[in-house]
């Protein structure tokens, strides 16, 4: 290009973005802006905050421009002069080339901030389980347990079967134990007819025994052991907690909402299992609760004994409550002696009684 | 007659040095870098390449990408999920999972048919030179329909077809490009390439004939219990014939391709100007050779480096293991995690290396294919710039999505 020699007007190589036509434009630095004008007399004039150098890769470019205010055109510059004129006018000169570095930044930030939280919610959750566990309402509680002992007789197929003289027993054994408990308000008891040998505590004060349990029982006393572990589990709201910790929000959601099937919730609440120490923490409440209501321990310590020590495919019972001798070694020595629950006379009754409406015989009960 | 002049100017050196660090950058970032890397590589190819002296522009960036890969992603999360859930419910029936499996592939080849037009669309709007867009002014519908069309047709002629399918789409996509407001044309014909091809193809059927013939002899011999005729060299007996095929059936490819990309060359027309191509076959396969050569090198490179952490890693393992009081391995006869996590560790260098010699291969090869294809070209007739206008149909405002993942080179 042909450098003239007044300095203030040099001439380049331009393109106005409306034709491929290429004009040699003079240039003129103005106060505001920059005069190009083509050899036929056409003017355009480019603002200088405008003006933007367009990022280049590799060596070996002649420094390309354009305006924000006419996107498409092009001005080509090869001289070292002219450029510098630039640079000192133009304010915003290399902003494509930061804002391509810094999109990128923010793009980054963004996605990393989201996968942070993810993972902070993801690992996070297990810990603050047990500080949401108190704030869910009470209401909400019992519609879950609604929900799930819904799922659990549609899900195993089960109809509830408490009926007549065993009922009475059964009751008066709840009372009593309730009474001598932390809990505020008698738990509602259910008993389900099913061959499964299990029990669970359900949020909503609910328990629910299978008549299996009831069948593989030796006696009144690993009865009220059982329902006071169960309690234990009741008082310290470990089912809303697990349900938080393990299953996320999601299975909360579903079973308070109702977005699933009644079977999938029931699904959700056989699948978690207890820790070990919070099954250590129901037992003790257990025997607290058994010494207050002068229950003698040892049978709850007999029925651990014969949970850790038999390995009976049918014991469901043993997989949402990890069994071991550890913990019937430690209802033995925390344990009180006592008088039994109920006469042999009342839980031979209340046994038959349950047995009249349980399903077909099942391998649990020899 | 003057006529105009397209050249390539890519050097090996450069392209080699800026695949490496953006290659770098983008592994650092966990992939996070790739469309703005994408983007600097397309401005440098782009670049290269000047028509009459004039460089060729990419003026799109890598945030315009972006958000195209997350209107995919979110497209391909939305029918993707739902398909893989279905599946894992009603998967048992075979039925119901081979139904399942069909819609999922006619999903993903749908996507696939539009992602080329669109990507190729959004590629062409930023092209610039001398300011003005190119531009992809058709029917992504059409586009569809041709692909399926001919795609049946291939394979009901069992293959024979295929130059056909492929003259068919690229005649298409090169048909409906234009230049500002001028168009490109197009009249590709498949007829002469149906010969090389036929040689492909029976050639290939050939060996394949051959290799399930061994497959099947082999089978036969360990059910008969009769002695094969290799027993006990280790090697399968059709280990040769993978040795010959792979190279016999790549020079046979790329012989054909090129005799494509001269036929859509030789047909092709802008303006005034006539294109022709005498692009040897030799060429490009000297070539595709030479980077055989540099893979095989850059692995072994990363083999060496991998052996040479494990020996420097062996003393400090077993310093550490003593540190900790551990023998390597456990009473049980497990082996100590911590060999494992040593392992991991030393071994993520070595996957380094492998990803980032993948991508710089892969952009040299389209620099080495672009260079012999470009000087292989001659131009009769002369571009009328002054006849150019801007182009006059709309500009896609966001990237092209899905392509993206696939195309490392730009």
């Amino acid at each position: 290009m042909i450098s003239q020699a007044d300095g203030a007007r040099d001439v380049a190589r331009f393109v106005d973005g409306k034709s491929a036509r290429s004009h040699i434009v003079s240039l003129e630095f103005a106060e505001s802006a920059i005069n190009l004008t083509s050899v036929d007399g056409e003017v355009w004039l480019w603002r200088y905050p405008s003006i933007r150098r367009l990022p280049a890769e590799g060596a070996g470019y002649l420094p390309v421009f354009s305006s924000l205010d006419m996107p498409d055109a092009r001005l080509v510059l090869d001289d070292p002069a002219l450029l510098a004129a630039f640079a000192e006018r133009c304010p915003n000169l290399d902003a494509l080339l930061k804002s391509n570095w810094r999109t990128f930044a923010v793009v980054s930030g963004w996605i990393g901030g989201a996968i942070l939280l993810v993972a902070l919610g993801y690992f996070g959750l297990p810990r603050l389980a047990a500080s949401f566990a108190p704030l869910i309402p009470e209401s909400w509680e019992t519609r879950l347990g609604d929900r799930a002992e819904g799922s659990f007789e549609a899900l195993l197929d089960a109809k509830p079967c408490l009926s007549g003289d065993g009922a009475s027993a059964m009751e008066a054994l709840v009372s009593r134990l309730s009474n001598a408990s932390a809990l505020e308000h008698k738990p509602h008891v259910q008993i389900l007819r099913h061959a499964m040998v299990n029990a669970f505590a359900l949020p909503g004060n609910r328990i629910v025994i299978t008549t299996g349990m009831i069948a593989y029982l030796e006696g009144g006393d690993e009865l009220a052991g059982i329902l006071a572990h169960e309690m234990g589990h009741l008082q310290h709201r470990d089912v809303v907690t697990l349900l938080i910790d393990r299953a996320g929000w999601d299975a909360l959601e579903a079973a308070i909402f109702g977005l699933r099937s009644t079977g999938e919730f029931g699904k959700t609440l056989l699948s978690l299992s207890y820790s070990r120490d919070v099954e250590a923490r129901a037992d003790q409440s257990a025997i607290a609760t058994l010494a207050a209501a002068h229950i003698d321990s040892a049978g709850f310590e007999h029925v651990m004994r014969r949970f850790a020590t038999r390995g009976d495919l049918n014991l469901s019972y043993l997989s949402t409550h990890p069994p071991s001798i550890g913990r019937a070694e430690a209802i033995a020595v925390a344990g009180k002696r006592g008088d039994p629950s109920m006469s042999p006379d009342e839980w031979t009754r209340f046994r038959a009684t349950v047995l009249a409406c349980a399903p077909a015989p099942s391998s649990a009960s020899q | 007659m003057a006529s105009t002049r397209v050249r390539y100017n890519g050097r090996t050196g450069e392209i080699f040095g800026l695949s490496l660090w953006v290659g770098f950058v983008t592994l650092v970032t966990f992939g996070m870098y790739r469309f703005w890397a994408t983007t600097r590589v397309r401005r440098w190819f782009w670049s290269r390449i000047t028509i009459d002296g004039e460089r060729l522009e990419y003026s799109g960036t890598g945030f315009e990408l972006f958000i195209a890969f997350v209107k995919i992603a979110i497209v391909l999360a939305v029918v993707l999920i739902p398909l893989k859930l279905a599946k894992n419910f009603y998967g048992l029936s075979l039925m119901a999972a081979g139904i399942i499996s069909f819609v999922n592939a006619l999903f993903l080849g749908l996507l696939y048919v539009f992602a080329v037009y669109y990507a190729r669309r959004y590629r062409l709007t930023r092209t610039q030179w001398h300011g003005i867009r190119g531009n992809l002014v058709g029917s992504s519908l059409d586009y569809l329909k041709l692909n399926v069309g001919y795609l049946l047709l291939t394979l009901v002629t069992l293959g024979v077809a295929y130059p056909y399918y492929r003259i068919a789409t690229r005649r298409y996509l090169l048909d409906h490009t234009w230049f500002g407001d001028q168009k490109f044309s197009c009249t590709a014909r498949a007829r002469s390439l149906i010969g090389r091809w036929l040689i492909f193809l029976v050639v290939w059927l050939a060996f394949m004939g051959v290799f399930a013939f061994q497959v099947w002899d082999l089978e036969r011999a360990q059910k008969g219990g009769l002695s094969s005729p290799i027993k006990g060299t280790g090697a399968p007996p059709f280990a040769w014939l993978l040795f010959l095929a792979i190279p016999v059936l790549s020079c046979l490819f790329i012989s054909y391709r090129t005799a494509e990309f001269r036929v859509l060359a030789d047909s092709f027309t802008f303006q005034n100007v006539r294109v022709s191509s005498g692009l040897s076959a030799w060429r490009i396969l000297l070539f595709a050779l030479k980077l055989c050569g540099a893979a095989a090198l850059w692995l072994m490179a990363t083999a060496f480096l991998g052996m040479i952490a494990m020996k420097a890693l062996t003393p400090i393992l077993q310093a550490s293991l003593r540190g900790f009081g551990m023998a390597a391995v456990l009473p049980g006869g497990q082996v100590s995690p911590i060999i494992f996590l040593v392992l991991m560790i030393a071994s993520i260098p070595a996957a380094f290396l492998f990803l980032l010699g993948g991508s710089v291969l892969m952009r040299l090869y389209y620099n080495g294919v672009l260079r012999r294809a470009v000087a292989s070209l001659s131009f009769a007739g002369e571009l009328e710039p002054d006849r150019i206008g801007q182009t006059r149909e709309p500009v896609p405002r966001w990237g092209e999505g899905l392509l993206e993942a696939f195309d490392f080179a730009g």
